[in-house]
């Protein structure tokens, strides 16, 4: 068994009931981190970052750094899943948009999520481009905006600002609150998965039994249709399949 | 006139023609000896004659014509029916016919009618039913490339008026293949062997991933039918109206069958190994490349775009494009890659466009070498290549030779840098570190928080709009207003009471009620004081014992203020105590002004 499997079995099994850190703590595991990455040892970097999570501290340099840390120990998948998990905090990091594209290169399935049209990434580009929390705190501004405009014009009629000004601030106000919601929807955890083993049988029904439909790689995405005990519904261009929960992570 | 056109006008009866095309319908396609056959000749217009039921071998004639009017779309059609009783079982052939009345001649199609035992009558019901009911799966193609698109049709056909109550696709495998569903069903008309039929068509792209002998199918379809019950005794079919489905389906309980299809074998080839090109990526269909690259004149250090499109028919969301890896004397960047696809016309059609950004670094790269892409031609059953390039590039050197990547001050311009090897990025120094759970803005104050501005800008609204209506209204701010002012004039009384004015203080009070009682009443200043003020009141909604105390009070002041009585300060006092008490009991009894 390679040195990566049994740190990845001794971070699977281990941290069942994981100490709660303190700030300090977590901020020097992850510096101890950063350090054993760069005399490379990227196992105690990953096992560094993953008592930072286990600990009940997340960030978008945690999920990064340790994406980079599984993709030096040869483990896209996942390197892929903690990619992911910094691209909901961090949107726009090139680093990370980087670094994605060359672990979903190392797949064997090459899997790519489908392309959004032109139109709907104009539409919705405040909910690709932001996180939930910018777009949280974009969105009280706007409302804030819009309530005083409101009270504005309310206590003073004739000296008030225009209506044009109101109206904008209540467009934006709707359009941000909709982005919130569609991003909150689409970071729902478990919505999407990747494969963490080497390779999953994907079958037609949650058994043993049932026929193996299609074969998913290590770092191939997929769309979480439904989760029963042992199995998980996948969805991946348009085939869908039950593949064991222990071959999967939900992002 | 046209042959059509007369022909038209003679079906439709504009002109009372000599030749008449009609329809003809049996009540049911099977029947016992003892039901009785219903046949119906329907007619365009109304036969101005009678004309002579026609005679049907081994059936008799029992009674008719009834006569039936059917309006549809304000057009009206006229039904003479006939019941017949078979004399033996067997398969009869029934006309064609040809009735005449006067100078007219209907003429009207065969039919096919039935006669089986009462014991056999269930199962031919059921068979005469499956032949208008059935389902059929073809595909475009039965011998295929791997990767090749075949369009698999499923039609489900069901003869016009049958009205199946539920039809249930059975989901049919298509292990050993990618499918694609290709839009929505389709539904259309067509007649069979002089049977109308509702079809309902799915389609769907298959993608055999693998050579060798596939089958498809069968397609199934569930459908409920309903299980023929026995004829009670004397119940003789002679509804007319029901068809064979309705009697079919009438008088038994329902049972579901599954129709099936024939299966479909497919014979899928491997890509043939000769002349197979280097680059292919398992590309398969029939597809067109263009390409652009934009500026084509630009400085060492500015980016171009290149955009390239793969358009046509196969499965492009599985394309491989091709793009630019290393070029020398261009910086290369990672390509963005988008697919659309359509699936109109009843085919996976798409376009997969790559952009990717290319910057030469020197003025020395000038050309972008070619780009091909291959695929396995479905048209011409052979490989196919096709390219883009090499684009000529005019490059000249960049506006400032000290910044950028291409030289430092003073020097030559720099060689191409070409890309060696990729690699991920370096980890991240700054922790950012929170803890994780419910983010600030899913907490319940922040939730709670959030409704916050919107109760103050409703507190305002209310209170700005109040605020308007008192400033657009003196009646409403003398309404609200008369206990302030009443309280300031007794408080004038009270003031000419201790100064021991008994005339001033007793006017002061007159005037004080007086004001109080018309600001409540919304009419001007001094329309109270005297005999009438009761009357006044009651009108305007006073009960009469309280009107009545105001009356006799403003009286008695009145009295005293021009009288000029000079009773003692007890008296005032309590003359004054009693305004006091009226102006509370009577403040706001009075409507608030609209």
């Amino acid at each position: 068994m390679s040195r990566a499997a049994l740190l990845l079995f001794a971070l699977v099994t281990a941290g069942r009931t994981p100490e709660p850190l303190t700030p300090d703590r977590a901020q020097y595991l992850f510096q101890r981190s950063t350090e054993a990455y760069q005399a490379k040892r990227y196992e105690e970097a990953a096992r560094d970052l993953e008592a930072v999570l286990e600990g009940g501290f997340e960030s978008a340099a945690v999920h990064y750094n340790l994406g980079n840390a599984w993709f030096r120990l040869g483990k896209p998948g996942r390197a892929i899943l903690h990619y992911r998990r910094a691209e909901r905090l961090a949107p726009r990091d090139e680093d990370l948009r980087v670094n994605l594209g060359l672990a979903r290169e190392a797949t064997v399935d090459r899997l790519r999520p489908a392309a959004s049209p032109a139109w709907r990434r104009g539409l919705f580009w405040a909910r690709d481009s932001m996180s939930r929390e910018e777009l949280a705190a974009l969105f009280v501004g706007a409302m804030g905006v819009l309530v005083a405009l409101l009270l504005a014009r309310r206590l003073l009629p004739s000296r008030g600002p225009p209506r044009v000004a109101a109206r904008v601030a209540a467009g934006l106000t709707l359009a941000l609150g909709l982005s919130l919601g569609a991003r909150t929807w689409m970071d729902r955890p478990g919505r999407d998965g990747v494969v963490v083993v080497a390779e999953s049988d994907a079958r037609t029904g949650p058994g043993e039994e049932f026929a193996v439909h299609f074969r998913l790689h290590e770092g191939a995405e997929f769309r979480v249709l439904e989760r029963r005990p042992g199995w998980t519904k996948i969805e991946v261009q348009d085939r869908r399949g039950w593949v064991k929960g222990t071959d999967v992570e939900g992002i | 006139m046209t042959g059509a056109g007369a022909l038209l006008l003679l079906t439709l009866g504009a002109a009372p023609p000599e030749d008449v095309t009609i329809r003809v319908t049996a009540s049911s396609d099977v029947l016992s000896r003892n039901e009785v056959l219903q046949l119906g000749f329907h007619f365009p217009s109304r036969p101005e004659r009678m004309f002579t039921p026609p005679v049907l071998p081994a059936f008799d004639l029992v009674s008719g014509p009834q006569e039936a009017v059917s309006i549809v779309n304000s057009s009206a059609s006229y039904t003479w029916t006939f019941a017949y009783r078979p004399r033996q079982e067997g398969d009869f052939t029934l006309g064609p016919f040809e009735l005449r009345a006067g100078d007219t001649v209907y003429r009207g199609p065969a039919l096919t009618v039935r006669v089986v035992k009462e014991s056999e009558r269930q199962r031919a019901l059921r068979e005469a039913l499956l032949k208008k009911v059935f389902v059929r799966l073809d595909v475009s193609r039965k011998q295929v490339f791997v990767g090749e698109q075949v369009v698999r049709t499923i039609s489900f056909h069901e003869a016009v008026g049958l009205r199946l109550p539920e039809r249930t696709l059975v989901p049919l495998s298509t292990a050993g293949f990618l499918e694609k569903p290709l839009g929505r069903q389709e539904t259309r008309q067509e007649e069979i062997d002089g049977v109308l039929f509702q079809v309902v068509e799915l389609h769907s792209a298959l993608f055999p991933l693998a050579p060798g002998r596939l089958t498809l199918g069968p397609a199934q379809v569930d459908v409920k039918v309903a299980v023929p019950g026995r004829r009670r005794r004397g119940d003789r079919g002679d509804d007319f109206f029901g068809s064979a489905f309705e009697e079919f389906f009438g008088r038994g309980s329902y049972e579901q069958v599954r129709l099936s299809s024939e299966p479909v074998e497919l014979e899928v080839l491997p890509h043939p190994a000769e002349g197979r090109p280097e680059g292919f990526g398992g590309a398969v269909g029939d597809f067109e490349l263009e390409g652009s690259a934009k500026p084509a004149t630009l400085r060492a250090g500015d980016p171009v775009t290149v955009t390239l499109k793969i358009a046509g028919e196969g499965n492009v969301e599985n394309l491989s494009p091709p793009r630019f890896t290393e070029v020398p004397g261009f910086k290369v960047y990672e390509p963005e890659v988008q697919v659309t696809t359509s699936t109109e016309g009843r085919r996976l059609e798409g376009t997969v466009t790559v952009t990717q950004v290319v910057v030469p670094t020197s003025e020395s790269a000038t050309e972008l070498p070619a780009l091909a892409f291959s695929y396995l031609d479905t048209g011409s059953r052979g490989w196919r290549t096709l390219s883009w390039g090499p684009t000529k590039l005019s490059v000249s050197p960049p506006a400032d030779r000290g910044s950028g990547i291409v030289a430092a001050p003073g020097e030559r311009p720099a060689a191409a840098i070409p890309v060696l090897e990729r690699d991920i990025l370096p980890q991240k120094e700054r922790a950012g570190l929170r803890e994780h759970g419910a983010a600030w803005f899913e907490s319940p104050l922040y939730l709670g928080g959030l409704s916050l501005p919107w109760i103050a800008l409703f507190a305002t609204t209310i209170w700005a709009r109040r605020r308007e209506r008192l400033r657009g209204s003196l009646a409403l701010r003398r309404w609200k207003g008369a206990r302030a002012a009443a309280r300031a004039g007794l408080d004038e009384a009270a003031a000419l009471e201790r100064a021991g004015s008994a005339s001033a203080c007793y006017g002061a009070l007159a005037r004080t009620l007086g004001r109080f009682l018309a600001d409540q009443t919304g009419v001007p200043p001094m329309s109270y004081g005297g005999a009438g003020t009761a009357a006044a009141l009651v009108e305007r909604g006073l009960d009469e014992e309280r009107a009545q105390r105001v009356e006799t009070l403003l009286l008695d002041l009145e009295a005293r203020a021009f009288g000029g009585m000079d009773d003692n300060a007890e008296a005032r006092r309590e003359r004054r105590e009693r305004v006091e008490a009226l102006v509370t009991e009577l403040d706001r009894r009075f409507p608030e002004p609209s």
